[in-house]
């Protein structure tokens, strides 16, 4: 924990991938939010701390266009920007603005963003330090962001998984027959085979089991990549049959923090490899 | 024609459901015309008179409810939540247009 920053690479890729990703969230909300909060008032404190903590919502408040172009503004910006502390907490901030703006049209996703953004804020390097014992600090909190925002993907996939392990209609399978009947939500091409009780009990366990397993195996070094991989396939899967195009996107964007910088530097070289 | 990934539909809906749960969970406590003078009742009329409204209307009705699937029997119940009856134009602005 002391002794280097981990996986350095990765990190700043998982960073960079938060921020493509935001800057979509921002260009997918900017037309409906437009249309929506001009008739919406936005929750906001009355304490000073909390004024200035969301000085950006009252913006939004205020004109919802001035807004969005500010946030997309500074997310390009930030895609070339190298992550330091100062640009790290403004991204933080920004995040958390977004979802108290957009709070009558967000889900688990935005959630997701902001704590991820939270925990990115020490993982940065800039500015280094030239005392040993501040770089010390430095590294030990730059692994710490590291480590939380893996357990803050872990904790998600171990609570949704326990709650449905005590849900009996989760259990029985019951519940994919309710999403299979979530008129806007459920994809009408997908071909009637599917609908029945026994499907209904296979993908039910089915994602009882990958949550779970997730949890545990996601350390391991000879299972770490397929998880990753079985987990992309299981948003994929979930993004074809519902409208959750957001949430997905995360959660596979969240896969990066488990990355070694080796996996990353194999990726690279492949892709190098591919190009002309 | 039914299509898949509506997502120009999801936002508007996720906006409604938002602010009809709270006029619902508003209605238990308060008459009707209380709810009428409510924040989020201001905002959903307001909505619902720059999305959905072209024409002016002297007169709008609101049925609020939840369709329930229920497995056994493979069908739906609604069940209601609310109704109301209502003339927009004796209902406040929620918010000024910028």
């Amino acid at each position: 924990m002391t002794d280097e920053f981990h996986q350095p690479k990765a990190t700043r890729l998982f960073f960079k991938a938060l921020v493509v990703y935001t800057l979509l969230k921002v260009l997918m909300v900017w037309n409906v939010g437009s249309t929506v909060i001009p008739h919406h008032n936005i929750h906001l404190p009355k304490s000073l701390p909390g004024k200035v903590f969301l000085s950006l919502a009252y913006l939004a408040d205020h004109n919802v266009t001035i807004f969005f172009i500010v946030a997309t503004l500074f997310l390009a910006l930030a895609l070339w920007m190298k992550p330091s502390y100062l640009l790290n907490l403004i991204f933080f901030w920004l995040t958390f603005n977004l979802y108290v703006v957009i709070l009558p049209i967000s889900n688990g996703s935005d959630v997701v963003l902001f704590m991820l953004s939270l925990w990115c804020i020490p993982m940065a390097r800039s500015p280094l330090s030239n005392n040993d014992r501040m770089l010390t600090i430095q590294t030990v909190i730059y692994n710490l962001g590291l480590l939380f925002c893996q357990l803050q993907v872990v904790n998600i996939y171990l609570l949704s998984g326990l709650d449905k392990l005590m849900s009996e209609s989760w259990r029985s399978g019951e519940a994919f027959a309710y999403v299979r009947n979530l008129e806007l939500l459920y994809n009408p091409l997908l071909p009637d085979f599917f609908a029945n009780t026994f499907w209904d009990f296979i993908f039910s366990w089915s994602t009882i089991l990958f949550e779970l397993s997730f949890v545990a195996l996601v350390w391991t070094r000879r299972m770490r990549l397929p998880m990753l991989l079985i987990g992309t396939l299981f948003h994929l899967f979930i993004w074809a049959v519902l409208s959750l195009p957001d949430f997905g996107l995360i959660m596979i964007l969240s896969f990066l923090i488990f990355l070694k910088d080796e996996d990353y530097e194999r990726v690279r070289t492949k892709i190098r490899r591919w190009l002309p | 024609m039914k299509h898949p990934w509506r997502y120009d539909k999801l936002h508007n809906n996720d906006f409604e459901q938002y602010i009809t749960r709270q006029i619902a969970s508003s209605r238990k406590v308060r008459p009707l015309e209380e709810v009428k003078g409510s924040k989020s009742f201001r905002e959903l009329n307001q909505f619902i008179l720059s999305q959905y409204v072209e024409e002016p209307a002297d007169s709008l009705s609101l049925l609020y409810g939840l369709n329930v699937y229920l497995p056994a029997t493979n069908s739906f119940r609604f069940d209601t939540i609310f109704a109301f009856k209502y003339n927009p134009l004796t209902v406040a602005a929620a918010k000024k247009q910028n």
